[in-house]
């Protein structure tokens, strides 16, 4: 992975730079030791690794502001970190730059019931926010499956989604505010504790930016109150086709279910063996449904789904009847990657979205792929919104093999865009997807962004060679082209 | 008198562009005019109305995801999804009363302004639905971002930035957007006489139960009262919310009732199957204040009734209330800014999207000063005032936002500079640059 040429000038000036930041922070606020610095050379996209010049770790909003002022007039490059479970790269550090840590930003500065929202500092993490609100209720949406460790700004920056999304929304859609400082050390504050800040969106334009336009300090996020109740079917079918058929039923039928996933055969039967939760493992396929709500209208749900699923030649149906059954439902899905990682050496985790109609097309090219690349494939799919994450299994001890697992992964990816997908649902571009963009976008739509990109750090030095393919200078970018406009168009109709 | 345009194609939108950013010439981009009354329309040398570059592109209800081109009427649309029993759930306002122009417009026009409506504080608005865009920037190239599947994050997430610019940094050439199902029973429990803080603190209580809730208004008696006369919908005493198709009582139970007392209104309004509807009803009733009457409006009334608190029916009357304010708000600043508005008096103002949307109509006295009394209360108890309808003179001087602060006003200049640096698209329509 080619990234952004090194500034031998900037490295030989390690030295003044430790003490410049050190005249900021704290002296235990800054990493600089060879050993200590090793944990932060990479993110959970472990493929990846580099070491920066080394790692501040400011407390407060105005330590981050003249850190970042501070890199800002020396050059320096930044890559923003939340807690490093980035599954893209987003967080990979650059050799001549710095890594900006957030883990001591953890306090939950207000936790307000009457406006429904908690305020925390951006390094707290996803599910701290919902275990102080948990007493009364009420809870915080977005649940990623790292949400013990994840950071609620990492999650903003990655626009983070988890199980419950098709029916609560992402995290786009669940946060009211943040606290952000620019490259230049700004400190802007956009929204709070209310709806629809004024002007152009920018909430919605910093959420997903994947640490290119800020660092976070503080974010504002909406709490709902948990279902009153909520239960699980297990149905087992005898085809990805079945399967997928039926999800599309439970939908059309009207029913947007708390969480829909679905495992293939490979992901059922490495599950079942790792934890033994009662799956059947004879399926071709498996479809967990979450349906949540009052009690009498989850089980009507459940009798609706029922109907639905035998329509589509259901070979199993189970449904929790207790809360320690919907939780053993849940614990063969999420047993899946542990479940894998236990029965190869490594692997490789993809993050593709399809139209959900495209599922048995996408998979029998997947497994085709899988026999011409000589490696295993594990699918498990959070099938209500198309979100595709298919486990490729490996031994990065074999030589060659990685690059052939990128190789592998690119091309699951491109299939995706072809059959009218996108490359990331919520793991990120990073470094990871990077040079896939084009597949998305052509080189006027890439501009557009990077001229936003601009808008916020003129200068390019936040989390550069992250997102996009190839780096450009503002003022390039900023050129107006004239192109040659004809008058009078006689084929234009007026009014 | 300038030219105007009715471009049929992507293409023709696109050399239209062209040939104003070689020519310097300002657009005014319009769908089908019904929303002109929002920002300041300044002269510009050409119009373009997208309104003959509309169809349904494709749409897949089992998907949840629907592709339009941005002249497609809003009613085409919720036809169109309505014979799949699905939905916009973001409830678009409509603004045709509010402006005085009739129709509901044009789907790009929805998008443009990032509508929504009382199902904002648990739906979102338009922004939070729109999936993908492709438009044409103020530099004549095309830029799209986004997709059609219902999560992405790749790239950033442009099109909410579309979302919400009222016209100003693109011009829209295609829309993506989620649908959603239709619930098939809705009903409302309206409950009379609560004051202010009584009717917040119950819409509250209401938030803190998993009794799942999507609309929730507080309507004063001078704002129930300033709802046009023949359209009210009746509250009934008794019985449980009708499911779908059935119209409620009939002419003989709405007789001797009063349409809407001279209290004001709490309404909570829920939506689901129509057991669940009940169901919450009932858990719902057992939390309301003892002594005060509540009635359940059924299906067609519920309709009615949200359409009316959607469309902001009671500032409609522009003899009344030449100037409307949309106050988005924390709820608990909510008691003191009526307060204020009650004491500085000539204004009708009700509650909406649980307490966190205060509309305000300021009466015949709308000055500027009173507007900017009003806008600088609200932003010392943190939250943002929109100026919705004004007349001209008055937005000039109040503006159309209020921005918090200078850095987040020059964060606007330098994102609308980065797609327009000519300002040729709607200029000065949100502020002047
Ligand atoms: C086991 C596992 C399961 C996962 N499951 C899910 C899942 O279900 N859904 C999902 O969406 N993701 C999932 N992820 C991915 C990952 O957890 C999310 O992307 C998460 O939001 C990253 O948070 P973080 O605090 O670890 O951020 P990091 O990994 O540290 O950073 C992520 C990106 O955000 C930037 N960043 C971080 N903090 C800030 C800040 N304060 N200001 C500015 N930029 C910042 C970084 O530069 C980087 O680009 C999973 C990861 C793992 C390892």
């Amino acid at each position: 992975m080619k990234m952004p040429p090194v500034d031998n000038a900037i490295l030989q000036n390690r030295p003044a730079l430790i003490r410049q930041i050190k005249a900021i922070l704290p002296d235990e606020c800054v990493i600089v030791d060879e050993a200590a610095l090793r944990a932060y050379e990479t993110d959970a996209l472990t493929a990846y690794r580099q070491r920066p010049m080394l790692v501040a770790l400011p407390e407060t909003t105005a330590q981050v502001a003249d850190v970042l002022k501070l890199c800002s007039r020396l050059k320096i490059k930044v890559v923003p970190r939340g807690a490093g479970t980035s599954l893209s790269g987003g967080a990979l550090p650059l050799a001549d730059g710095i890594v900006l840590g957030l883990g001591k930003f953890n306090k939950i500065l207000d936790v307000d019931f009457d406006n429904r929202c908690v305020v925390a500092q951006s390094g707290v993490t996803n599910l701290a926010i919902s275990e102080a609100v948990n007493h009364r209720g009420f809870y915080y949406a977005p649940d990623p499956s790292s949400q013990i460790v994840c950071t609620i700004g990492g999650n903003v920056s990655a626009n983070s989604g988890g199980v419950h999304c098709l029916k609560y929304g992402l995290t786009t859609n669940n946060i009211m505010g943040i606290e952000m400082v620019t490259m230049t050390g700004e400190i802007l504050r956009i929204g709070g504790k209310y709806l629809d800040p004024a002007g152009y969106d920018l909430l919605g334009i910093i959420t997903g930016s994947e640490g290119l336009l800020g660092v976070i300090t503080e974010v504002t996020v909406r709490i709902i109150q948990q279902a009153q109740t909520a239960r699980a079917m297990l149905l087992g079918f005898p085809s990805n086709e079945a399967a997928g058929e039926c999800v599309a039923g439970i939908i059309s039928s009207g029913i947007i279910p708390a969480g829909v996933e679905m495992m293939d055969e490979f992901a059922i039967k490495a599950s079942e063996d790792y934890c033994h939760a009662g799956y059947p493992v004879d399926c071709p396929a498996l479809v967990i449904v979450e349906l949540d709500g009052q009690e009498g209208e989850v089980t009507e749900l459940i009798g609706q789904v029922r109907e639905i699923a035998e329509n589509c030649q259901v070979v199993s149906i189970q449904v929790s009847e207790t809360e320690a059954e919907r939780q053993r439902i849940w614990a063969g899905r999420k047993a899946a990657f542990p479940a894998l990682g236990d029965i190869s050496p490594d692997y490789y985790c993809m993050d593709g979205v399809i139209p959900r109609r495209k599922l048995p097309q996408v998979l029998t090219r997947i497994r085709e792929m899988s026999d011409q690349y000589g490696l295993r494939v594990a699918n498990v799919f959070h099938a209500g919104d198309g979100n595709l994450h298919p486990l490729i299994l490996f031994d990065a001890s074999n030589p060659g093999e990685l690059q052939k697992v990128e190789e592998f992964g690119a091309d699951i990816l491109r299939l995706c865009v072809e059959v009218g997908g996108v490359l990331t649902g919520e793991h990120g571009v990073g470094v990871e997807k990077r040079d896939l963009m084009h597949t998305m976008f052509d080189e006027q739509d890439l501009q557009q962004q990077q001229r936003l990109k601009c808008v916020f750090d003129p200068d390019g030095g936040l989390n550069p060679g992250k997102v996009f393919p190839t780096l450009r200078r503002c003022a390039e970018l900023g050129k107006l082209h004239v192109h040659k406009g004809n008058i009078p168009f006689p084929d234009i109709p007026r009014f | 008198m300038s030219e105007r345009f009715l471009p049929e194609t992507e293409q023709q939108a696109l050399e239209l562009v062209r040939w104003a950013v070689a020519g310097n010439k300002t657009i005014a981009i319009q769908g089908e005019n019904t929303k002109q009354g929002f920002g300041l329309l300044a002269e510009t040398d050409c119009m373009v109305s997208m309104r003959n570059l509309a169809g349904i592109v494709e749409y897949h209800p089992e998907e949840l995801v629907m592709q339009a081109l941005p002249g497609t009427p809003v009613e085409e649309i919720k036809q169109e999804l309505n014979k799949h029993d699905q939905r916009l759930e973001f409830e678009p306002l409509n603004l045709g009363r509010m402006y005085q122009t009739g129709g509901e417009g044009t789907i790009g026009g929805v998008f443009s302004g990032n509508l929504a409506g009382p199902r904002r504080f648990k739906a979102g608005s338009a922004r939070d639905h729109i999936l993908g865009i492709k438009a044409i920037n103020g530099r004549g190239e095309t830029c799209k971002s986004g997709g059609k599947v219902i999560k992405n994050v790749s790239g950033y997430d442009m099109s909410k930035l579309i979302a919400g610019s009222w016209g100003t940094l693109s011009v829209i050439t295609e829309v993506t957007f989620k649908v959603l199902p239709a619930p098939a029973a809705s009903a409302t429990l309206a409950v009379q006489g609560l004051s202010t803080e009584q009717g917040l603190k119950l819409l509250a209580t209401v938030l803190s139960t998993p009794c799942e809730t999507s609309g929730l208004a507080y309507l004063p008696a001078p704002a129930l009262a300033a709802i046009e006369p023949g359209e009210e919908p009746v509250p009934q005493d008794t019985g449980s919310p009708p499911g779908k198709g059935d119209s409620g009582g009939s002419q003989g139970e709405r007789d001797g009732k009063l349409l809407f007392p001279d209290e004001s209104m709490t309404l909570i309004r829920l939506e689901g199957t129509e057991l669940s509807v009940n169901e919450r009803i009932q858990t719902l009733r057992k939390l309301l204040p003892g002594d005060r009457k509540n009635s359940i409006l059924n299906q067609a009334d519920t309709t009615l009734l949200w359409s009316k608190i959607r469309d902001v029916a009671p500032l409609h009357d522009v003899h009344r209330t030449p100037a409307i304010l949309k106050i988005s708000t924390p709820p608990t600043a909510v008691p003191g800014l009526t307060r204020f508005l009650d004491q500085s008096g000539g204004c009708t103002w009700y509650l909406d999207a649980a307490g966190s949307w205060l509309w305000v109509g300021v009466c015949q006295a709308a000055t500027a000063d009173k507007l900017n009394s009003i806008k600088r209360e609200v932003s010392i108890s943190g939250g943002n005032a929109t100026l919705y309808r004004a007349p001209d003179a008055v937005k000039k001087n109040t503006g159309i936002y209020s921005f918090p602060d200078s850095s987040i006003k020059n964060l606007n200049e330098k994102i609308k500079n980065s797609f327009d640096p000519g300002n040729i698209f709607n200029p000065d329509r949100l502020y002047s640059l």
